[in-house]
């Protein structure tokens, strides 16, 4: 036996012994387990899990084991990767300082940095938000405002950041700031490590139309921060950030697997709601046409997708399939929420009616929600403007 | 749904058979001569004696196993040229429908002599004026020692210069039959149309046309799988020929915005314009996904063929119609007239909706299919 066939039978085996069945069923969102001094395991179960797999470092595995991380090389962390997605085994841990933060710290930080920040965060005992949209700064990110001036060996920020994810449950976050006001937009910006706990600091929620308020506006002022906390050179911050958003899109490929999965199928669904003929026809003709149009959309999605990974292991040019994923995978997805909706008729038109079961409730609140799928991670206008530079080489006529 | 090295060699070399010899101008000139074969007629035969009829026929029949996967770039990259040749009607339709029903002896009889280029032989299949599915009034029954047939085909492609025609019929047990007639066989009235495509198509009306009992091909039971699963295959290349098409009138046209300038600039450097063309962008990549998925359907022999078929039409008359009517849009006053290509596009493609079934036809089948 190989060395990677024989830790594939050594993964395999430790994962059946010691991944708690419970860990081992469809991921329930309120059952995911997140880090930080706020942290409450869901479960006692989940509580076991993620100590086993922290205690083998197995949170962050391809990490360095000088840093709390597994050590593995990419070929055994995949093989882990496998491994867990064969046996069904949720996600030991759920962290942004896992999936962003970290692997920035470990391209551009400096030895402390990774000393201080990595093992907290493959161990879950801090919890990070990410500080990068600004109430002026949406899709143009390079222009936000947000002020960091030195003051010997501190910086003083003052300004505000939105849509920091969980800030509320947050113990640090990593931000964008301008440390020089009067450079081209890019050129001004440095990436900072800051303690939510620095005075000058307070956080409020963000209600959403879906009800949920899983994001924050922070609100800095005069907050204080040692400029030792500075990831990269100061004003050169865009290039960390730049890395970071790799790592995110990377991370965006993998949530697939990582949330709650909604496979309401929409056949079934439509029988119960508007019934069918004796052959299984739905009575309504329009709707069936667009449920039709929405199975195609979606099994063309997942061709695409298929072609994408063909072209990337023949190494040949995909000739811009992937620039299309983004815009084409949230508009797909909205349109299915919209088609849901309709076919429950007024059984899908509330957040909290009690007489409604939860998965209608759950319906609505998931249209209502991922209305934002199309505006976060860059919004559907950005993509195609992306689209129309990249893949069709139209041209340009504002810097932009 | 990639290409291996002999099928992109294929492709690659039919791409500059087509551009010299077939670009898409000579459409017009096929349609202003009003050509007596409504074809190209030397390319055609460039075509046989390159033995591109046979890439998906049996070996047993000369074929050399070029799969559909292979012969689909043929229909791409024709289609992205809009060449004319009885290519579908020989190598897909009929050499599908004898290879699946007709006996060895009659195989090895007729399909020498139409892969080689010396016959045209042709389905007759629609009925007017919307496609049929298997759902046919043309009637067959039984006579003294043979057939009779009765009825109206349309939209017969390349039927006004075939010489052998098989014909769909409805027989008076079970859902259909495929027969051979003799284009010149008494009874037969072969009325030429001309459409906007300037492609040949004819009505064929059947009055009381009796043919031998082998005229007949197999039985009953097997003829309608076989004809339902030769015309998938014929709906699959008329969608990898629609999406060369949509591919190459959406490449003009991104050129074109490139060079176009008003006010000062081109007007391709405009958002509104620009996400217009990104959103016809996503659509054909779709599109290119469904169709090679479709094509490697057939090469596999997989059972979801049918449903794979009803979604490439469907997913390909969507695109064909957008892209050409943004095509027109986008190109502005020079998009309505005749002497730019893109109205050939227009046109050819509005034909190829209707061929094989409308959006609404496959939409159905797709959600029957399904079981919904």
């Amino acid at each position: 036996m190989s060395d990677l066939e024989s830790f594939r039978s050594e993964v395999r085996h430790w994962l059946e012994q010691n991944c708690p069945e419970s860990q081992r069923q469809p991921i329930v969102r309120d059952e995911q387990i997140w880090g930080g001094r706020q942290r409450r395991f869901p479960s006692d179960d989940a509580q076991l899990w993620f100590e086993r797999m922290r205690d083998k470092g197995w949170t962050a595995p391809d990490w360095p084991v000088a840093f709390g991380g597994g050590g593995l090389d990419p070929a055994r962390a995949n093989i882990l990767s496998q491994e867990m997605r064969r046996l069904k085994c949720r996600p030991p841990l759920y962290e942004s300082g896992l999936w962003m933060l970290g692997p920035a710290l470990l391209e551009f930080g400096t030895d402390e940095q990774k000393q201080e920040h990595l093992p907290k965060i493959v161990r879950g005992e801090i919890r990070w938000c990410q500080g990068y949209s600004e109430p002026g700064a949406g899709s143009e990110l390079a222009g936000l405002q947000m002020r960091a001036e030195e003051d010997g060996d501190e910086f003083v920020l003052n300004g505000s950041k939105i849509w920091t994810t969980a800030a509320d449950l947050s113990d640090w976050i990593f931000c964008l700031v301008r440390t020089d006001p009067h450079a081209s937009k890019q050129a001004g910006i440095s990436f900072l490590l800051v303690d939510m706990e620095t005075p000058g600091i307070s956080v409020a929620p963000i209600k959403l139309i879906s009800g949920d308020s899983e994001f924050c506006q922070t609100f800095f002022d005069n907050v204080r921060v040692p400029k030792r906390n500075l990831v990269g050179k100061q004003n050169e911050g865009w290039t960390v950030a730049k890395a970071l958003l790799r790592h995110e899109r990377k991370l965006m490929a993998m949530m697939d697997d990582m949330v709650e999965k909604n496979d309401r199928d929409l056949v079934e669904v439509a029988r119960e709601y508007v019934g069918s003929h004796g052959n299984g026809e739905l009575l309504n003709h329009s709707l069936r046409e667009r449920i039709a149009e929405q199975r195609m959309r979606e099994r063309a999605l997942k061709l695409c997708e298929q072609r994408i990974f063909l072209h990337a292991r023949a190494r040949s040019s995909d000739g811009g399939l992937a620039m299309i994923m983004k815009y084409a995978g949230t508009s797909s997805q909205q349109h299915k929420d919209a088609l849901l909706l309709d076919i429950l008729g007024d059984r899908g038109l509330s957040l909290d009616d009690e007489n409604l079961s939860i998965a209608e409730r759950r319906d609505c609140r998931n249209w209502a929600f991922n209305k934002s799928l199309t505006i976060a991670g860059g919004t559907s206008e950005v993509q195609l403007n992306i689209i129309a530079r990249k893949a069709l080489a139209l041209p340009s006529n504002d810097p932009g | 749904m990639l290409l291996n090295e002999e099928q992109q060699a294929l492709a690659d070399t039919l791409a500059s058979l087509f551009d010299e010899l077939s670009p898409a101008t000579r459409a017009r000139e096929l349609r202003d001569e009003r050509s007596e074969q409504g074809y190209d007629v030397a390319l055609w035969q460039q075509l046989c004696e390159m033995g591109l009829p046979c890439a998906v026929a049996d070996e047993r029949n000369g074929g050399f196993g070029f799969g559909y996967l292979g012969m689909g770039a043929a229909f791409i990259e024709g289609g992205r040229r809009l060449v004319s040749s009885p290519l579908l009607s020989v190598s897909i339709l009929s050499t599908g429908l004898l290879e699946a029903l007709a006996s060895t002896e009659q195989q090895s009889e007729l399909l020498g002599p139409i892969l080689s280029g010396e016959k045209v032989m042709t389905l007759a299949h629609d009925e007017s004026p919307h496609y049929p599915g298997l759902e046919l009034h043309t009637r067959v029954t039984a006579t003294d020692g043979g057939w009779c047939i009765s009825g109206r085909k349309s939209m017969v492609t390349d039927g006004h210069v075939a010489d052998t025609l098989l014909v769909s019929a409805r027989p008076d047990e079970g859902d259909c039959v495929v027969l051979m007639v003799d284009a010149n066989a008494p009874g037969v009235v072969v009325e030429r149309r001309f459409l906007i495509d300037g492609r040949n198509y004819a009505d064929i009306s059947f009055d009381n046309v009796t043919v031998p009992a082998n005229a007949r091909l197999a039985d009953s039971s097997d003829c309608t799988v076989a004809l339902s699963n030769v015309l998938d295959r014929a709906t699959i290349c008329t969608s990898a020929e629609m999406l060369g098409l949509a591919e190459a009138v959406f490449e003009k046209t991104i050129e074109y915005l490139k060079v176009r300038k008003q006010f000062g600039v081109a007007i391709g450097s405009f958002q509104a314009l620009q996400h217009r063309c990104a959103k016809l962008f996503v659509e054909l990549q779709m599109l290119r996904s469904v169709v090679l998925d479709a094509l490697q359907a057939i090469d596999d022999n997989r059972r979801d063929l049918p449903i794979v078929a009803s979604q490439a039409k469907s997913m390909a008359n969507t695109a064909v119609e957008s892209v050409t009517n943004e095509a027109v849009q986008l190109h502005g006053g020079i998009g309505v007239t005749d002497e730019l290509d893109i109205g050939l596009f227009l046109k050819r493609g509005r034909v190829c909706r209707r061929q094989f079934g409308d959006t609404a036809f496959h939409n159905d089948r797709y959600a029957r299919l399904s079981g919904f």
